[in-house]
């Protein structure tokens, strides 16, 4: 996921994430649709789910995005550049805690920044000697 | 004088190249329809959606358009007709006029003012903020998912729509000429019975659809040819409405020298 690659403006945030299920699965939209409410719950924005993505906060859009990420069948989960999209967060913390909320539907994470960003990762560093 | 043929020679360039890829972008939206992609369950969702749009938002005022146009339309044509001693020729006059000229025209001139300028700036509007590309990040095909279900919408409509207009017309027509010169309707349904034929139906059926073709694959290759620029988006659609116009006159044309020459066989 990335910052050039927007969700769909007409399209509420339900559909965005529905959208890739109907196109590439072949699941009942009665599952598509429970399974969406679940993931939506997990990150506490069920409540947005009829909006449009232009009248959500940024990083309810951003939760979006990782759902939307999350739909298709991925080995590896990528985010590009976070902070182009959450311009207000400090640090990585919030994403991890989104990430790690969405331990069952997420294999594996990447995050790909600018190398003048490594302070705000400070937090999930690895310890010397370990491997992150 | 080299510049100026330069010139010449580069914008003939452009414009064959611009021609080109718009028959390639046609013939894969063709190709698309004829394979059926538009009856799969997410493009099916959207095929309902812009009916709804398209035709169904539209209904009731042009039902009372097509009765208002319908009624003083057919009355004065009744009255010259009368006038002139040529009764017997009112039914190939309605079929010729109505039928097949007016109530295709008429729908189509309302269909691109209302819709093909929406879905021009839609697309174009999507285009520049990059969701066509989140579509394709996606492995969604735009033309599969947003371009096929928009045009078979229009042919759909246009067709519905023209014969809509037609029956209104024809009836509301009736109506009124019964209720000024005493018209009866049997006189009138055999006018009409004997003037319409299985070619004129299938001339009909191929100018709403070729209509309803060309008045949204124009504005959406525009729309889908849109540089990232919001600038670019105006362009756009003026290009895409002029390029609808050109198509209106060309598909009116070519229905008509169709229908020359079945009359002619």
């Amino acid at each position: 996921m990335s910052a050039d690659i927007p969700l769909l403006s007409n399209l509420s945030i339900f559909d965005n994430i529905a959208l890739i299920h109907k196109f590439h699965t072949s699941q009942p939209v009665d599952f598509i649709a429970r399974t969406i409410r679940e993931q939506l719950e997990i990150l506490g924005i069920d409540s947005f789910a009829a909006l449009k993505p232009a009248s959500v906060d940024p990083l309810t859009v951003f939760k979006v995005k990782v759902l939307r990420a999350v739909s298709l069948p991925l080995s590896k989960f990528l985010i590009d550049r976070p902070f182009t999209m959450l311009t207000g967060i400090a640090d990585i913390g919030a994403v991890v805690k989104i990430v790690d909320l969405l331990d069952k539907y997420v294999e594996e994470c990447t995050v790909f920044d600018y190398k003048w960003n490594s302070s705000r990762y400070d937090k999930i560093a690895p310890e010397p000697g370990k491997e992150g | 004088m080299r510049a100026f043929f330069e010139n010449i020679g580069f914008r003939t360039a452009e414009r064959v190249k611009s021609l080109a890829d718009f028959i390639v972008f046609s013939q894969r939206a063709l190709f698309s329809i004829i394979c059926g992609d538009f009856l799969r369950r997410t493009e099916k969702e959207i095929l309902v959606i812009q009916l709804y749009f398209t035709s169904f938002q539209l209904l009731f005022s042009f039902v009372v358009m097509s009765l208002l146009f319908g009624s003083f339309f057919i009355a004065l044509v009744f009255m010259l007709v009368k006038n002139y001693g040529l009764v017997q020729y009112l039914g190939n006059i309605i079929m010729g006029v109505v039928v097949l000229e007016l109530a295709p025209l008429i729908t189509v001139i309302l269909l691109a003012l209302r819709s093909s300028s929406a879905i021009n700036s839609e697309i174009a509007v999507m285009r520049v903020n990059r969701e066509m590309d989140a579509l394709e990040a996606f492995h969604i095909d735009p033309m599969r998912y947003l371009f096929v279900p928009r045009i078979v919408c229009f042919m759909i409509s246009v067709t519905i729509l023209s014969a809509l207009f037609a029956i209104v017309v024809l009836f509301s027509g009736f109506v009124i000429c019964s209720m000024m010169f005493g018209f009866s309707g049997n006189i009138y349904t055999e006018l009409l019975a004997n003037s319409a034929s299985p070619a004129d139906l299938v001339v009909f059926f191929l100018k709403t659809t070729l209509f309803g073709f060309f008045i949204s694959v124009i504005p959406i290759y525009n729309g889908w040819k849109t540089p990232y620029q919001l600038t670019a988006i105006p362009v756009s659609v003026l290009r895409g409405m002029m390029g609808v116009f050109v198509s209106i006159v060309f598909v009116e044309v070519i229905t008509s020298a169709l229908r020359l020459l079945l009359n002619s066989l």
